[in-house]
């Protein structure tokens, strides 16, 4: 197999689910069989995600692939729904029972059916909140609404207000205890901030719980309560008019002059959207819809319950379930399992030096094992020991003691970068000699310090610190330059939305057309990244053959970054478009270096082709 | 900000219907402060002391629960030197529908049950598991020494 064909399944990876299949024909022998692949019942026929695209297979690295699933809390929420539905087709208790059962059991169905069709059937209802009957949906004691007008002698235990006109109570369906609906609902919120699920009764001696049906009740009430609130508030500020008015002016027929400026509203609204056909971004649309789902999370009971429960779920199920770590993104990455039998968890696996990057559902890519963003290609334990190496100030102190000589006079540090050992301090022009601190007059002109003696095991051991240290600053500067080159790049993203705007209209292309831009720039971005840890990895690498195998990926990975970058930098918004060809196949290129740096890294570190060093002993 | 008109209610009836052992008064010039005194529950080595708190209602009351803090100095696993108190209703499992009186029935039941596998106080915990008979008699010897 040439080159060319397992790039091509990278690309056909990269686009979607689809893998070459003739691909997986010719590697059979070598990758998991198909009766490996029924082991896991968890996969769905849906599409897979894994953690290294399959032509990482080539180098031998094949089986230890892991296995996920991208999610949005709503589709975990969408998964508790239908286990709450599978208990309750059988057990027949209701969805609020059902709910409030395993929610009380960590949502082990298995366990709760054996010990619900036990005898402690009353035990484990009391534990959830539930009374201890069920109770027969035929029994009118329980049915009716729960928010109820307030009877005239009734006062709200929590605030102590009196029953008064519109005044709304609110009850557990199974205990009679009334609080108006203000109270109730400030009540359950509070309890959904401190993330309970399981929502007693505000009665100190009251042992029932809010179930499903019951939040909803309160929750529909409120919004309705909301929404009628907020049209008196609209007719207060605005004068706009509610609908018992609009009826009343179109009954009278003189014309309202104050009303003039509205007839314009049809061309504006005209002017908009043509406006949204130009710029009809995707990410807006995204973000609009993100900022919609946290803003009704956070207004609407029912949807906020729902929200801590799934959240809940997947703490509790964190060997499976982990947040993406990326500030303001809910997304989920539920592990399925690993294409090897070798590997049983993510941590044997990152033991194993592979890094299991994964790409949440909003497209953030992280390490699973360290949470920390995508570090490939150095394992998390190196990946760490660096971050403390460039974050300890030892390291600056270390170069200070090297390369600096402290003023005899007034302790400032002092760096030679040339010329003669006459020194004049810059801050107390103080004049001395730089090998011995002395006095400089009284050198006498003398060029010769006479009074250095070389302490030759201190000189040795300065200057194997001072070889150390070179080699980690040689390090450590392009790591820090493509660091900041991405900060730099990502200031781009955000003002790519106005670049692609005068790309589009510059030369008159689609949304669609001009989306290879924002394609080649998070390709630009990933690779940098890519290339930045590959040299945290030299540097813990002992001089070998298979480091210049490494330095050789790496330089090619280099090359396409630079010539990706430098077309960003010569192309203007106007030639954007005509170069179109050039940053695909830009983009392609250095996809390819990428994935054969990671392939090539992953190989050598994780087959003991390249033993790292550790951070400790540099 | 005018007084709530559940703390007037409530304040009202401590003062109209006492719960017998327990005194709350407010103070004049912050009416979300009260004075509050607690008898040693009879048969527990607090016996016959008379125990100073303080309880104050923030803002929230009564969404959130009142704080409270013993004055007097007091020997108990649950409680630790500067006076705060380990006690759930006064944390996770407050509700709104529990009232000033409630807890301070819940703070003298706390003095009646120390409980030192929660405990706060550690030392005074340790001593109570290692020798509850010696702890006792501390307790006793504090309550006579700084309750009376």
């Amino acid at each position: 197999m040439s080159d060319d064909d397992v790039y091509d399944s990278y690309d056909d990876y990269d686009d979607d689910d689809g893998y070459d299949d003739d691909f997986d024909d010719e590697y059979d022998d070598e990758m998991m069989d198909d009766d490996q692949e029924e082991d896991y019942e968890v996969i769905e026929n849906t599409s897979e995600h894994y953690s290294y695209p399959k032509s990482q297979t080539e180098k031998g690295t094949k089986t230890h692939r892991m296995i996920y699933d991208p999610l949005a809390i709503e589709d975990v929420e969408k998964q508790l729904q239908d286990k709450i539905d599978t208990l309750n087709s059988v057990l027949m208790i209701g969805k609020d029972a059902c709910a409030l059962l395993l929610l009380n059991y960590s949502w082990n169905e298995t366990r709760l059916q054996d010990l619900y069709t036990s005898q402690e059937q009353e035990k484990i209802r009391l534990s959830a909140g539930l009374p201890a009957e069920p109770p027969r949906p035929t029994d009118p004691m329980f049915a009716g609404p729960l928010v109820r007008d307030a009877d005239d002698d009734f006062m709200c235990f929590i605030c102590c207000s009196d029953a008064e006109p519109n005044m709304k109570t609110f009850h557990c369906r199974y205990c009679n205890h009334l609080y108006c609906t203000d109270c109730y609902a400030r009540y359950v919120r509070d309890q959904l901030k401190m993330k309970k699920t399981m929502i007693r009764c505000p009665d100190g001696s009251c042992k029932m719980n809010l179930g499903l049906s019951e939040i909803q009740e309160l929750s529909e009430y409120l919004e309705e309560k909301e929404k009628k609130e907020e049209e008196i508030e609209m007719t207060k500020h605005t004068g706009a008019l509610t609908s018992d008015e609009i009826a009343k002016r179109f009954q009278q027929d003189e014309y309202d002059p104050d009303y003039q400026e509205y007839d314009d509203i049809e061309s504006i609204v005209q002017q908009r959207e043509e406006e949204d056909k130009v710029f009809h971004f995707d990410e807006r649309i995204n973000e609009r819809i993100k900022k919609e789902k946290i803003d009704r999370r956070q207004s609407t009971l029912i949807f906020h319950y729902w929200y801590v429960i799934a959240s809940q779920y997947c703490n509790t199920n964190s060997k499976i379930f982990k947040f993406c770590p990326f500030p303001d993104c809910d997304s989920i990455i539920k592990l399925k399992g690993f294409d090897s039998d070798e590997v049983a968890n993510v941590k044997e696996l990152a033991d194993k030096l592979f890094v299991p990057t994964v790409k949440c559902h909003e497209n953030h890519s992280f390490c699973y094992n360290c949470m920390e963003e995508d570090h490939a290609p150095i394992p998390c334990k190196m990946c760490k020991g660096w971050l403390e190496k460039c974050k300890g100030e030892s390291e600056t102190a270390k170069w200070i003691t090297v390369n600096t000589k402290v003023c005899p006079k007034c302790e400032s540090s002092i760096e030679k970068n040339g010329g003669c050992n006459h020194m004049t301090c810059g801050s107390c022009r103080y004049e001395f000699c730089w090998i011995c601190l002395g006095d400089w007059k009284k050198h006498r002109d003398n060029y010769n310090c006479d009074v250095y003696k070389p302490d030759e095991a201190a000189e040795e051991r300065k200057a194997q610190t001072r070889k150390a240290l070179q080699k980690y600053m040689f390090y450590f500067e392009r790591f820090d330059n493509q660091m900041t080159s991405i900060k730099k790049d990502k200031a781009l993203v955000e003002s790519l939305e106005t670049r692609i705007k005068k790309v589009q209209m510059d030369s008159g292309a689609s949304w669609i057309e001009s989306m290879f831009y924002r394609e080649a720039i998070e390709t630009l971005l990933a690779c940098r990244r890519t290339l930045m840890w590959s040299y945290a990895v030299l540097f813990t690498c002992p001089e070998c053959i298979g480091k210049r195998v490494l330095e050789g990926v790496q330089k090619a990975l280099f090359m396409e970054v630079e010539k990706l970058s430098k077309l960003f930098e010569s192309t203007d918004t106007k030639s954007v478009i005509s170069k179109k060809g050039e940053f695909q196949d830009c983009k392609i290129s250095l996809k390819r270096a990428q994935l054969t740096l990671t392939d090539v890294f992953i190989d050598q570190l994780v087959n003991k082709k390249v033993v790292l060093e550790g951070f400790t002993n540099l | 900000m005018s007084l709530p008109k559940r703390i007037i209610r409530e304040t009202e009836r401590l003062t109209s219907d006492p719960v017998p052992g327990i005194t709350a008064t407010p103070h004049e010039d912050n009416l979300r402060y009260f004075d509050v005194t607690v008898e040693g529950p009879a048969s527990s080595p607090y016996e016959s002391g008379n125990f100073k708190l303080e309880l104050f209602l923030p803002d929230d009351y009564p969404m959130v629960a009142p704080k409270v803090r013993f004055l007097t100095k007091i020997y108990h696993p649950n409680i630790d030197r500067l006076g705060r108190i380990c006690l759930d209703v006064l944390k996770s499992n407050w509700s709104p529908a529990l009232q000033i009186r409630t807890i301070l029935l819940s703070i003298q039941a706390l003095l009646s049950s120390p409980n030192p596998n929660d405990p706060l106080a550690n030392d005074v915990a340790q001593a109570w598991k290692d020798d509850e008979k010696k702890a006792i008699v501390t307790a006793r010897e504090w309550t006579q020494m700084y309750a009376k």
